[in-house]
């Protein structure tokens, strides 16, 4: 095919070679592509004869029968002149010239290129005017990845476009231009113009520039990238600069507030397991995982482990047109995470380092032993049986013999004050025009608050060291192709004691502050025989190592096909990861003492050992855990503009197995595709679909197809918008809507195979035993026709740009989930089966909106101010969940939010009005069965309400009470101040709508645990008292055993969780540039910020963020923090 | 050109690889995974299969004490209370904090029915293996056992809630259509008749006993007998036969499910099952576990204790119905001498008994320490060592001696198996050789929860030597469900119920008297003798003074053993205890010497409904089924 060049539009994506025969067999099931390519070789002679052909004819014969390839503008050659040629023997030269003579063509040869043009017309007057002398110059152009650019128009300025040329294939041109004042003007669409005086230089080398405010920016969707123009499903881009933040291991901990849409809680604070739990857009199903997809580097990868510093980009799809494509995993959104990558120039260094000190946002506070005796004192009902004598409680209050009188704070002896982190990162990037790389090394390490005994000769306090490496690497193996290598992994090492740490801080609320001391002035350790010495359980139990490791390989290629045709490219992708878990555990036994009786003559304790440790460790490993997974890819890409259309289209084939030991490696297969159209920038539909499959379901009801559509509206674009475009310069509308599926269907798999359960049951025949067997029964009945669990995504939003300095986007959503995987829960225990069957069961509706506002401003040359806000709100609702018919409104599920709080409705406390003379209560209030174990009612005591209308309250009154644990709004918003060197920056983040029924143990209650078991809160006479019958108190009637009336769960005790949190405070300075130079430095910054630095909440017992009912969990960390990032 | 050449073969290849993938990539993998049939093609298997109906049955160690609770719920044996904080949830319930929705660790309402389905499905499934030594004959075997199981596991459903949802033989499908799975609860005795045939059934064909010493603690003909007799006793008493209670409880279509009139031909069924259960027991070598003096004559002490540490090939024919899994030491015999060895070594010192249970034991003489003849003395001290012929050492650390100088005059001149039975303050503690000291800060009382709340621990069943602290225990003894001796007592109670006659009567007391016999108290006839008597006690020829004796020795022979739960539900008799229903008594645990200490003392307050006789069902279960109504009195 002959090149026509039209007009002035320099147009080479059409190009295409027939001198390279590729043939393609593409197919559905199993791509198979194949190559086959004819070599060209160049003939110098041509043999054949064509008479009374057109000069079109001519030209495609000898493309025909060469390699050569030609170049012109219609309107300069006569194509439809009528030739007779006869080539035998004659080379292209001779050839050409017989075939032009006698017209203003001439022509050149370059390579296997030849451009034809029109002879000037200098030539033509140079029989009247002296021949002008002209300079030929040539050159190469190549594009930022220094790849030679063909169809590069270079025209001389000032002259029309038939005095130009364009490039060949290898980016070549030559040009004669006037003289050496004459400018040329290099374009090429996409790419910046640039112009060059001629001057005495013949051979330019020309790097274009990429012009991105004509492209937009791209943004990182899914399985690519799309310009931002383009993109019309709810996507949102976290600067990767905001997850550096704080001082947590966690990535997943600073997306709160971050990003509209997601929503995140940080529930623990300890080292090596605080990762947040997050979910995007909220939970929209009651069975398997509500977690995203995460893909790094389009693998999936956990994201806690990667350290900020490796990310290049950060995408967050929320709606379908996003995510439909990844099919049955897509539901719950899609977080894409790419890792750095290397641009051309001279290796770039980046150092940054930073060390925290931390201590915890919140502890509960406990009131010490005398109080603590003296209010069972109070409580006690028999006055006659003080479990106290007032001589104990003065011993302990005022500290007489801390050995017999103990006083503990527990929570301080497992705690120290303080702990530290520190981060440190190195990053370098560079590359060639062949060759680019990034490679980042970092290292974590925290230090956690439990307690250590300094006398041991080791260390048992929490230790977390996190090494990251990643080195990404591409490499131009030829001018069209690119090979890719990433190798990135991380090894944590976790030291702590041999403890569970949460089990600890429950220990310390249940062991009450006067069992015993921590340990004995002499240095010996107390206990109570089958009970817990806190402090002990955390200094002296050893200490254990815990290494997690994991390799991640990627290896792709990519082959630009634009000899094919223009903007055609195919990739093959092949990655596999592997994770190592291996822990040892050196355990260690101390001496123990039964408590103290008392002191001897000569003032020493009497006591006896109630267990004899040994000074050695023992030594023991924890199972071992691996897993490794393999992906495969297949892409083939078409991007590609057509005047103001442009066409972006995408096909995938990729195939999953990840192997974790279980009976054989999960799988997953699957096709995807995405077609978006953009016309003239202004309106842009697209079309995304999945086809992806799901071992888990039988033959028949593996595959599903999830289509989604979005249709957009640049309304900024339009003309009748010019002239407001500097008050609005950029208003988007957009819209989609589509189907995705969620596979991932909590713990069952291959959900058509009944199952068998072995080791349950067991039993042993004969008088010693004889005969042991291990148990066998029936396990999961088998279901033929389940499936997945399928999602209807809806996304309305807008993007609004203000005076080029604010951005609105606001986007509104509503999800429908059917078919939800999960176990029939209406078929009556009485049937027997081990497990109840399986089945697709269960709608949900999930709907909300999220929103960010961000502002941008350069004031004067000296400040530039900066804010960001997101809001994010999501509720969802059960429309249907396998429940009995025989439940009461107030009882069923449906028509509420997913873990929706359960309980009593606590009306008020009772009053002596309530009852009778005798005590009982009065007529007409409903008698309240919920099983009072000491004593009957009292004033002070939690009146439920009766829900059922029976006149008593039993457990058939309980039932959903409103809001739920999970919070239903994020939001978060900060600023940023640069003036000069400083900058400023404050962020908070808040959650809303989040509720916790907290207590509900036997001896939550100040004064139910008998003595035995249990702290008492600090705010203990924040309570009902005969002397205080206040309605407005913390706590009810206390009392000297555990009152079921008063612990059970009601809404009494359920708290509003709702916080703002100062998340972070930083002030950076940066060195003024004339230091730096001295030092061949680009830029260095100091930093110091100061993290969780105070949070806003009604909740005040501990931080309402905390995982706990009773606020005993190790907790998040108030940390401040100096850093420093060096630039080179 | 060559490269590209090359990387299109390159790209070939790659994609070529893709099409690896075929359709079946996400096949399962033909493995060999377990699947059902294989389960029952192959002996091992089968026996799983097997061992896993067994496993319902309850471990009548921890299992009655703990996780069921059938023993602290009845009036024997007393936990201390504040224990409820820590590992035994069930205790709440005797102080009245008991609610539908309570859980259950025992939970019989799902784990039962899971049994029962898998005994039907192995009845269905089960085939011979000639290739694998597994005739037709142990098959068939097999099968009964199963089918006695399911019949059995009926029954402790219903003795549990009472008329339960029962559709028997019924396996549900997976294709179910759920309004065939409501079933409601059907009247009390349509299911005791089902598994009055299921047991009588399977009782003819399987054997009495088996050779193979492996094959011990299968189910016997016995075993079918023994809990027939004892479903059928059940069923017969006041709470079951006739009961006023219940005589409006009904389904919701109306039917009554409890029988609203009084049949004494119940009773006449319950002791002909009892005394086809005592012939064929007998005839089969089942026999009472008796020790003797060198001179012959019976060892009641030794008997008495003994019985509990001597296993079926070591002698102790006594068991009819052995419980044999031996996977937790913890379950069958540990948690439960946990909890009466004091602090001192490991243990958590606090399981006592009732002091109604020691007031119950008789005085030496065999008489109720209520009678005048029985020579009790509650207060004061005795002024001399007591001592008997016997070769139990446990009274005072010597041979012989039953009580020390100075004994509480309480604890002194009982019978035998009041000493096998309880530790009181003073009686000997063989792991310390000495006695017990349960003094307020004295060693065995550290005024805790983990100290003797009412000045008594239990005895029974506890081997005298084992160690928490060392770890060293006796772990070659035996555990049952049920013993001859308790067949005895059945019999002798549904004797005397069925037939109101002397006849009846005479049989009722050679049973009570075998007992006693070998309790080594006196025996009972209704022929006048004098009141000192060497060897008889006098009882009117009557059914209500015979009733009375015959519960007087049901509460002291079988105490502790998780029975008397059945026998104070079956009596109505919970609610006339004031020991179950109000103030619990005992020495004085604050007592610091023996003045103070030895003083009735009320330490706890039980709390007792009358809608306890039978468990509640979850309401979550009452929802799912709207055919099913609560047990009564839970409303």
């Amino acid at each position: 095919m002959i090149v026509n060049l039209k007009n002035d539009l320099i147009n080479t994506k059409r190009l295409s070679l027939n001198v390279m025969k590729l043939s393609f067999l593409f197919l559905f099931i199993g791509i198979n592509l194949c190559f086959s390519a004819e070599s060209h070789s160049q003939r110098t002679n041509f043999n054949f004869t064509l008479r009374n052909v057109t000069v079109r004819q001519v030209l495609n014969a000898v493309e025909k029968n060469s390699d050569y390839v030609f170049f012109y503008y219609n309107n300069v050659v006569n194509l439809n002149r009528r030739v007779s040629v006869s080539a035998s023997g004659k080379n292209i030269h001779e050839l050409l010239d017989e075939l032009f003579v006698g017209t203003n063509n001439g022509y050149t040869i370059s390579g296997r290129q030849i451009s034809i043009y029109a002879k000037p017309e200098v030539a033509k007057l140079s029989a009247v005017a002296p021949p002008v002398k002209t300079i030929k110059i040539g050159g190469t152009v190549y594009d930022e990845t220094k790849n030679p650019m063909p169809g590069v128009s270079i025209r001389i300025a000032g002259k029309d476009a038939t005095s130009g040329t364009i490039t060949d294939v290898t980016g070549h041109f030559i040009l004669n231009v006037p003289n050496k004042k004459s400018i040329i003007e290099i374009s090429s669409v996409g790419y910046k113009t640039q112009r060059l005086v001629v001057g005495s230089e013949t051979n330019f080398i020309i790097q274009l520039q990429e012009d991105v405010a004509a492209l937009n920016e791209v943004v990182v969707t899914g399985y690519g990238t799309q310009k931002k123009l383009s993109v019309v499903g709810a996507i949102d881009n976290l600067e990767p600069g905001h997850l550096q933040m704080g001082s947590t291991r966690s990535l997943s901990n600073n997306l709160a507030g971050q990003i509209a849409g997601v929503i995140a809680v940080t529930r623990s604070g300890e080292p090596g397991y605080d990762s947040s739990n997050f979910w995007i857009r909220g939970i929209s199903t009651f069975s398997g995982t509500n977690t995203p997809l995460v893909l790094v580097d389009g693998i999936e990868r956990d994201l806690n482990n990667i350290d900020p510093a490796e990310i290049e980009s950060f995408s967050v799809l929320k709606d379908a047109s996003a995510s439909a494509m990844y099919g049955v995993r897509g539901a719950n959104g899609v977080i894409v995470i790419n890792t750095k990558r290397g641009h051309i120039g001279a290796p770039s260094i980046d150092v940054r380092v930073e060390h925290a000190i931390e201590e915890p946002t919140k502890l509960p506070k406990f009131i010490g032993g005398a109080d603590y005796m003296q209010l069972l004192n109070e409580l006690k009902e028999n006055k006659s049986q003080l479990p106290y004598s007032q001589e104990q409680i003065d011993k302990t209050r005022y500290h007489y013999d801390l050995d017999l009188y103990p006083d503990e704070n527990w929570l301080n002896d497992i705690t120290k004050n303080y702990a530290y982190s520190t981060r440190a990162n190195v990053t370098v990037s560079g590359g060639s025009n062949f060759l680019r790389y990034s490679l980042v090394t970092s290292w974590f390490n925290e230090h956690g608050i439990v307690e250590t005994d300094k006398n041991l000769p080791y260390d048992t306090g929490i230790k977390l060291n996190r090494f990251n490496m990643r080195a990404n690497v591409d490499l131009d193996i030829t001018k069209t192709t690119t090979l890719r290598l990433n190798i990135g992994g991380y090894m944590q090492n976790r030291h702590g004691p041999k403890c569970g740490i949460d089990d600890l801080f429950s220990q310390a609320f249940t062991t009450s502050p006067i069992a015993y001391p921590a340990r004995y002035s002499d240095g010996t350790i107390p206990i109570i025989a089958n009970r817990v010495n806190p402090w002990a359980t955390a200094t002296q139990s050893g200490y254990q190592v815990d290494i997690n490791t994991q390799l991640q390989s990627l290896m792709s290629i990519e082959q630009n096909l634009k000899m094919v045709t223009p903007g055609l490219r195919a990739k093959f992708t092949f990655s596999f990861d592997s994770y190592n878990y291996s822990g040892r555990y050196r355990n260690f036994n101390p001496t123990y003492y039964n408590i103290a009786t008392g002191r001897d003559d000569e003032g020493n304790l009497i006591k006896t050992v109630l267990n004899y440790g040994s000074d050695a460790l023992g030594f023991g490993t924890s199972s071992g855990y691996g897993t490794k997974d393999m992906y495969m890819e297949g892409t083939l890409t078409y991007t590609r503009t057509f005047g103001k259309h442009d066409i972006d289209a995408l096909v995938l084939y990729n195939q999953q197995s990840y192997d974790q030991g279980t009976v054989q490696p999960y799988r997953k297969q699957g096709f995807a595709g995405r077609l978006s159209y953009v016309y003239d920038s202004r309106y842009i539909g697209e079309f995304n679909f999945g086809y992806n499959g799901s071992e888990n379901f039988a033959k028949g009801h593996r595959f599903g197809f999830f289509p989604s559509f979005a249709l957009g509206w640049m309304v900024s674009e339009e003309s009748f918008m010019a002239k407001m475009k500097d008050t609005v310069n950029k208003l988007k509308v957009r819209g989609s809507f589509g189907k995705v599926g969620n596979d991932n269907i909590g713990g069952r798999r291959f959900a058509y195979i009944t199952t068998v359960y072995t080791g349950q049951g067991n039993y042993t025949w004969g008088d010693n035993g004889e005969t042991y067997r291990a148990g066998i029964t029936e396990g999961d009945i088998g279901v033929a026709n389940l499936t997945w669990e399928t999602a209807w995504k809806a996304d309305l939003g807008f993007e609004l740009g203000l005076w080029n300095a604010f951005e609105l986007q606001f986007d509104w959503f509503k999800e429908k989930r059917s078919n939800i995987f999960m176990q029939r829960s209406t078929i009556p225990t009485q049937t027997g089966y081990i497990t109840t069957p399986w089945a697709n069961y269960g709608k949900v509706t999930n709907r909300g909106f999220d929103a960010s506002l961000n502002f941008n401003k350069k004031i004067g040359k000296n400040w530039m101010l900066g804010f960001r806000s997101t809001f994010s709100y999501a509720k969802n609702k059960i429309n249907e969940i396998d429940e009995a018919a025989g439940k009461s409104k107030y009882r069923c599920q449906t028509g509420r939010s997913m873990n929706t709080l359960w309980g009593l409705q606590a009306e008020r406390l009772f009053t002596k009005n309530d009852f009778d003379a005798d005590g009982n209560l009065k007529f007409g209030i409903p008698n309240q069965e919920t099983g009072v174990s000491t004593g009957k009612l009292r004033p002070g005591d939690i009146k439920y309400k009766d829900m059922d209308g029976d006149g008593i309250i039993t457990d058939a009154d309980e039932g959903y009470i409103g809001g739920t644990v999970d919070p239903r709004i994020v939001y978060g918003f900060g600023c940023n101040v640069v003036f000069r060197h400083f900058d400023f920056n404050v962020f908070f983040q808040g959650l809303a709508d989040t509720h916790r029924v907290v207590g509900g143990s036997t001896y939550f209650i100040p004064g139910s645990g008998q003595g035995l078991l249990g702290n008492i809160y600090s705010n203990y006479n924040d309570r009902w008292m005969e002397n205080n019958p206040s309605q407005n108190v913390f706590w009810p009637r206390l009392s000297e055993s555990p009152n079921q009336q008063n612990y059970r769960a009601s809404t009494w005790w359920k708290k509003d969780m709702g916080f703002l949190r100062c998340r972070t405070i930083e002030l950076g300075y940066s060195l003024p540039k004339t230091l730096t130079d001295k030092i061949n430095a680009k830029n260095i910054r100091f930093y110091l910020s100061g993290n969780n630095l105070f949070c806003l909440s009604k909740f005040k017992l501990w931080d309402p963020e905390l995982n706990s009912g009773d606020g005993l969990k190790y907790p998040q960390m108030r940390s401040l923090m100096l850093g420093v990032d060096v630039n080179f | 050109m060559k490269t590209f050449k090359k990387i299109n073969i390159l790209f070939a290849v790659l994609f070529g690889a893709c099409s690896f993938s075929s359709c079946d990539y996400l096949d399962k993998e033909p493995d060999t995974e377990l699947n059902m049939d294989m389960v029952y093609s192959n002996k091992t298997y089968v026996e799983d299969a097997l061992a896993y109906v067994y496993s319902g049955l309850p471990n009548p160690s921890e299992g009655w004490m703990n996780e069921i609770g059938w023993e602290i719920f009845g009036d024997d044996v007393t936990p201390s209370k504040r224990w409820q904080q820590w590992d035994w949830p069930n205790i709440t319930k005797v102080f009245g904090s008991w609610t539908p929705n309570t859980g259950w660790s025992g939970d019989f309402w799902a784990g039962y029915p899971r049994k029962i389905r898998e005994s039907y499905l192995f009845r269905q499934n089960a085939k011979a293996l000639p290739s694998e030594d597994l005739p037709q004959s142990e098959v068939d075997n097999m099968k009964n056992e199963c089918r006695f199981l399911g019949a059995y596991y009926w029954w402790n459903l219903a003795k549990t809630y009472g008329p339960i949802p029962f559709k028997p033989d019924y396996i549900a499908p997976s294709n179910f259509n759920l309004a065939e799975l409501q079933i409601g609860r059907v009247p009390f005795d349509s299911i005791v008749d089902y598994c009055d045939r299921e047991m009588l059934s399977t009782s003819k064909l399987l054997p009495a006993t088996y050779t193979a010493p492996e094959k011990y603690g299968r189910v016997t003909s016995i075993m079918c007998l023994a809990e027939r007799a004892r479903m059928l006793l059940f069923a017969a008493s006041p709470l079951c036969n006739g009961n006023e209670w219940y005589k409006n409880y009904v389904n919701k279509d109306g039917t009554h499910l409890f029988s609203a009139s009084y049949d004494q031909n119940k009773w006449v069924k319950a002791a002909d099952a009892c005394k086809l259960l005592i012939d064929q027991a007998e005839a089969a070598g089942y026999k009472l576990f008796v020790e003797y003096n060198n001179d012959g004559t019976v060892d009641a002490f030794k008997s008495c204790e003994d019985i509990f540490f001597t296993k079926w090939t070591a002698g102790n024919k006594e068991i009819l119905f052995p419980y044999t899994s031996t996977n937790s030491a913890y379950n069958n015999y540990q948690f439960y001498t946990n909890k009466t060895v004091t602090l001192e070594f490991g243990g958590g010192g606090g399981l006592g008994v009732y002091q109604g249970l020691v007031d119950a034991f008789f005085t030496k003489n065999g008489l109720p320490i209520s009678d005048t003849n029985s020579g009790y003395v509650e207060d004061g001290f005795s002024a001399a060592v007591e001592s008997r012929t016997t070769k139990w050492n446990e009274g005072t650390g010597t041979l012989g001696e039953i009580t020390a100088k100075g004994t509480y005059n309480m604890y002194c001149n009982r019978e035998p198996r009041f000493y096998t039975t309880v530790s009181y303050n003073g009686s000997w503690y063989a792991l310390a050789q000495r006695p017990y000291d349960f003094f307020k800060n004295h060693k065995d009382n550290g005024y805790t929860h983990d100290a003797p709340q009412n000045g008594y621990l239990v005895r029974k069943k506890v081997y005298p030597y084992d160690n928490p602290k060392t770890g060293s225990w006796l772990s070659n003894r035996p555990l049952w469900l049920y013993r001859l001796g308790g067949a005895y007592l059945d019999y002798a109670e549904a004797e005397n119920e069925a037939y109101d006659n002397t006849a009846a009567r005479q049989e009722t007391l050679k049973y009570v008297n075998k007992i006693r016999v070998r309790g080594g108290v006196r025996q009972y006839t209704t022929d006048i003798v004098d009141a000192n008597d060497a060897n008889y006690i006098h009882v009117d020829d009557n059914q209500e003074a015979v009733r009375k004796i015959v519960r007087m020795e049901r509460r002291v022979e079988l105490c502790c053993e998780g029975l008397r739960w059945d026998d104070i539900r079956r009596w109505k008799d919970a609610e006339n205890l004031p020991e179950m229903t109000g103030d619990d008594h005992g020495m004085n645990f604050s007592g610091t010497n023996a003045a103070e200490f030895y003083v009735r003392t009320a330490y706890q307050t039980r709390v007792w409904k009358r809608a306890y006789y039978w468990f509640p069902i979850y309401i979550d279960e009452m929802e799912k089924n709207p055919n099913l109504v609560q047990s009564p009195y839970w409303n």
